[in-house]
């Protein structure tokens, strides 16, 4: 054998050898491919865009949208800081701070094909603040010019949004630290024309979107499905073929589903008694784990509903019940790692959060003396509606702050609702005829804006869809949520420090009750998970593999 | 005295057809001495119904258990309560009503409240706590059970009531009035349901559900009237095919015949026969009730929190049925046990009733 031919048997096996450890390297267990299946103990309020605002179905428009900037789906900080999607870049931004220009990135389509534009992200805007839509999310345009006139009727597009090929121009009122941040709600999201022109308050069930996925079909009450987007050339992962979504499991058979294999996330969670036992058998928070723990942006809360006789210029019983509550109690109901309890509006981690210390977070003979000292005479025949969700604990939270309430002389009617049902009521003033509310409020963005104006601000409450639950409307404390607003750095964390202090200490609007966790129990047969706490909670779905 | 039938009002009845001594054969001359022998009194009908019943154990075992369980439940419960120191709505969160684990206090542990002055005031748990929220299971049991034997009793009234005036008179008039009965019925039986139940929680429920006459649990009428309003069609029809047997006898003819209105001969003469089918339905309805009662409770839709039903008790209970199973039980085996006694008793009235059941 001559030497040309002994060094090319040695290349061709080298050669081989190497395409060998390529492919071992680049076939991971299972990347792509296969139907992730989710249970949902309750039902979605919209998968339409414009009118979304719930928790479990931005888990689903987290694989759907497209964003002009999002949030990576990377873990912990990584994933915290809000990047480009469909913009190529950052926003040119005037020197006054109010104007942004946009330009558009080619190559994103949406699951029909067509291209996404300038214009696809200006239709949203336009939809998101049409009255006909009553999109309770609608507040997040108070800063951008002309949205109003939209939302008051007066104009049919809005003056400040412009596009132009692949130019979107942004015009503000005011200088918004915070607008990049609002950009990644899905509010916001790019809309396939035939959307922008499907103006409907009860939503839109199945429409073409730009994310990885899209919405193949809901049927409501029982299910969703999504599928991989066919034109989708972002960057974003799209590892399952499907994602299928089964509504109204209760949390004990979604608990067996998940355990069995044949769900592979329960996302209503499991029965609160299971979470020790799932955590021992499986371990917490390992690489890929079937038990994942994450501390999130989130408050329990008890909204009081400042425009009924009861608690309207009462301030006494709205400190009594702050008093009385348990929330040992209440997040003992919620089973092991149900989170930290809080007795403050902000939680640990957003800007300008301060322990303020105002209320007892573990209930004593004396706290409960303090709260019938403060309740007497304030009782106003004692008599309320207290609403809460009817899945898993919730109705044994509902009747322990029932109980409470007995305490101190209020004689609570408890009323369960679905949801979804819930909050869309308590935000309507025609429908919200309850006294108390057991609420959850998780943040859109890590910023106060998001909590304290969004959950407060009392020139929002005659709106026909919002989120000041409590119906608390001060004209002071509204002046301050707005002044606060435009503070940027360690003056705007200031400024909602002391809204918080001042609020529960002398008005208190709600009874903060527990910051809970981001509880996660999955299949053996799912992995590349990836927990972004920025984008909500659970793991990222369109991340998720099925082994 | 007499050898045959009693009064024409017995007759018409059609109760006691015969009474004393029955006519001796031909072939077995009376003798003086047999006449003047002491007469044997008949039984009454009731007499016979008692009887027979007697001979049916089960029966009778069905009956004392459910007489028991009222007493248990209306008497037995408040003396329960007051012998243990609390009530049955109580959380004991503060010490021993939930285990180092958090999960509910298994059964005969002791528990503490705190009281007004701060102390720690042991009770006791005989079958343990009722979920997280560590209430006292064996109160709620009993108070359970009177929340449903207050909804399968009332429920089996008004059905009852409405089916059996329906019924008769169906039967009775025949005609247009049995011609729209029938078809109310059929329209009643067709109804759907579950629609019409979570119609009215919907609507007028909350109401409703305040409505308590002074005695009974909050939400109780609601399921009454659901169950009576929706229940009454099968007793409805069971009624009306024996009123339209009954109409045709001659007691009811010879009513007739003496000038008894048609009023007089429904109640008089036909309600008294519907009596013993009307005792056998109400116990077998009983049943069914308090098992409606326990699936609306379990989909959310029956007694208002947080007043305990055995319904409700079993709708909590599969949140814990990996770590307390007996949660499970308790509810599950007083259910099991009262719908089997109520049929059991059921079955032995209808024995009971039927003469020729004698044997």
């Amino acid at each position: 054998m001559d030497g040309k031919r002994l060094l090319g048997i040695v290349l061709a096996i080298t050669g081989l050898s190497l395409l060998l450890v390529a492919a071992a390297t680049a076939a991971p267990s299972a990347q792509r491919g296969g139907t992730v299946v989710v249970d949902m103990t309750t039902d979605v309020d919209y998968i339409d865009p414009q009118l979304s605002y719930y928790g479990e179905t931005w888990k689903l428009e987290g694989a759907t949208a497209c964003k002009l900037f999002n949030w990576p789906d990377k873990e912990g900080t990584a994933g915290a800081v809000a990047t480009p999607e469909v913009a190529a870049g950052l926003p040119l931004v005037s020197k006054d701070g109010k104007t942004y220009t946009f330009t558009i990135r080619k190559g994103f389509r949406f699951s029909n094909g067509r291209p996404v534009s300038a214009k696809s992200f200006a239709d949203a805007f336009n939809r998101f603040a049409n009255p006909r839509m009553q999109s309770t999310g609608v507040q997040f345009l108070d800063i951008v010019k002309g949205a109003q006139a939209v939302i008051n009727g007066d104009s049919g597009s809005i003056s400040g949004v412009k596009a132009s090929g692949s130019k979107l121009v942004v015009q503000l009122t005011k200088a918004s630290p915070d607008f990049l941040a609002r950009t990644t709600m899905p509010f916001l999201q790019a809309i396939d024309p035939t959307l922008a022109g499907q103006i409907d308050a009860n939503g839109i069930n199945q429409y073409a979107s730009c994310g990885p996925y899209y919405f193949s079909s809901r049927t409501p009450g029982r299910s969703i499905t999504l599928k991989r987007n066919p034109y989708y050339k972002g960057s974003r992962a799209a590892n399952p073929d499907t994602i299928q979504v089964n509504v109204g499991n209760d949390v004990a058979v979604a608990f067996q589903n998940v355990e069995k294999g044949t769900t592979d996330y329960a996302s209503g969670g499991i029965p609160a008694t299971e979470w020790k036992n799932v955590t021992t058998k499986y371990g917490l928070n390992k690489k890929d784990g079937r038990v994942q723990v994450r501390p999130l942006l989130d408050v329990r809360y008890i909204a009081l509903n400042h425009a009924r006789p009861l608690f309207k210029d009462n301030p006494q019983l709205a400190k009594a019940v702050n008093w009385v509550v348990d929330r040992q109690a209440f997040s003992a109901q919620g089973g092991y790692l149900f989170g930290k309890r809080t007795g403050q509006i902000l939680p640990p981690g957003m800007l300008g959060y301060k322990p303020q210390g105002i209320y007892p977070l573990r209930v004593t003979a004396n706290t409960i003396k303090q709260a019938k000292k403060l309740a007497e005479g304030n009782l106003r025949g004692g008599k309320a509606v207290l609403w809460s969700s009817n899945a898993g604990f919730a109705p044994l939270q509902a009747q322990l702050i029932q109980y409470n309430l007995k305490q101190i002389g209020i004689d609570a009617e408890v009323k369960l609702l679905p949801r979804a049902q819930q909050f869309t009521n308590a935000g309507n003033p025609k429908t919200a005829d309850f006294d108390l509310t057991i609420e959850r409020w998780g943040a859109d963005y890590a910023d106060p804006y998001d909590w304290v104006n969004i959950l407060l601000d009392g020139t929002q409450v005659t709106h026909p869809q919002h989120n000041n639950y409590a119906y608390f409307n001060v004209a002071k404390y509204n002046r301050e949520m707005t002044a606060a607003s435009l503070l940027t750095g360690p003056s705007r964390g200031a400024a909602y420090a002391a809204l918080d202090g001042t609020m529960m200490r002398n008005d208190p609007p709600w009874a903060p009750l527990v910051n809970s966790n981001d509880r996660v129990f999955l299949s053996s047969k799912v992995g590349c998970l990836t927990i972004n706490e920025a984008q909500g909670s659970g793991p990222l779905l369109n991340v998720i593999c099925v082994k | 005295m007499s050898h045959v039938a009693g009064s024409a009002e017995a007759a018409a009845n059609g109760q006691a057809v015969i009474r004393g001594r029955v006519a001796p054969p031909l072939d077995d001359p009376i003798v003086d001495d047999e006449l003047d022998a002491p007469v044997v009194a008949a039984r009454g009908y009731w007499e016979g119904v008692w009887l027979r019943l007697q001979r049916d154990k089960l029966a009778l075992a069905g009956g004392v258990f459910v007489v028991l369980l009222v007493l248990t439940a209306f008497i037995g419960a408040p003396v329960a309560s007051r012998l243990l120191g609390h009530g049955p709505n109580e959380p004991f969160l503060v010490s021993g009503g939930l285990d180092s684990d958090q999960l509910p206090a298994g059964p005969w542990t002791h528990v503490g409240q705190l009281t007004e002055s701060g102390e720690l005031e042991q009770q006791l748990f005989v079958l343990g706590s009722d979920s997280t929220l560590a209430r006292d299971e064996f109160l709620r049991l009993l108070y359970g059970a009177q929340v449903s034997l207050e909804v399968g009793v009332g429920a089996t009234l008004l059905s009852l009531f409405l089916g059996s005036i329906a019924g008769a008179v169906a039967g009775f008039y025949r005609g247009w009035a049995d011609t729209t009965i029938s078809r109310l019925v059929d329209l009643t039986m067709a109804f759907p349901y579950l629609l019409f139940v979570i119609t009215l929680a919907g609507t007028v429920g909350t109401r409703l559900n305040h409505v308590t006459l002074g005695f009974l649990g909050e939400g109780v009428i609601t399921l009454i009237l659901i169950f009576g309003l929706l229940g009454w069609f099968y007793s409805a029809r069971v009624m009306r095919s024996v009123a339209l047997s009954l109409r045709e006898k001659e007691f009811v003819e010879a009513a007739r015949m003496v000038g008894a209105s048609n009023w007089r001969i429904i109640r008089s003469h036909i309600f008294p026969h519907l009596l013993g089918p009307l005792i056998v339905l109400a116990t077998l309805n009983v049943a069914a009730f308090i098992l409606a009662e326990a699936g609306l409770s379990f989909l959310g839709l029956g007694i208002q929190l947080p007043t305990a039903s055995w319904g409700n008790l079993l709708a909590d209970a599969p949140q814990y049925y990996t770590s307390r199973p007996l949660l499970m039980v308790w509810p599950g085996i007083a259910l099991l046990l009262t719908t089997l006694a109520f049929n059991l008793l059921g079955d032995g009235l209808r024995d009971a009733f039927d003469p020729r059941g004698s044997r």
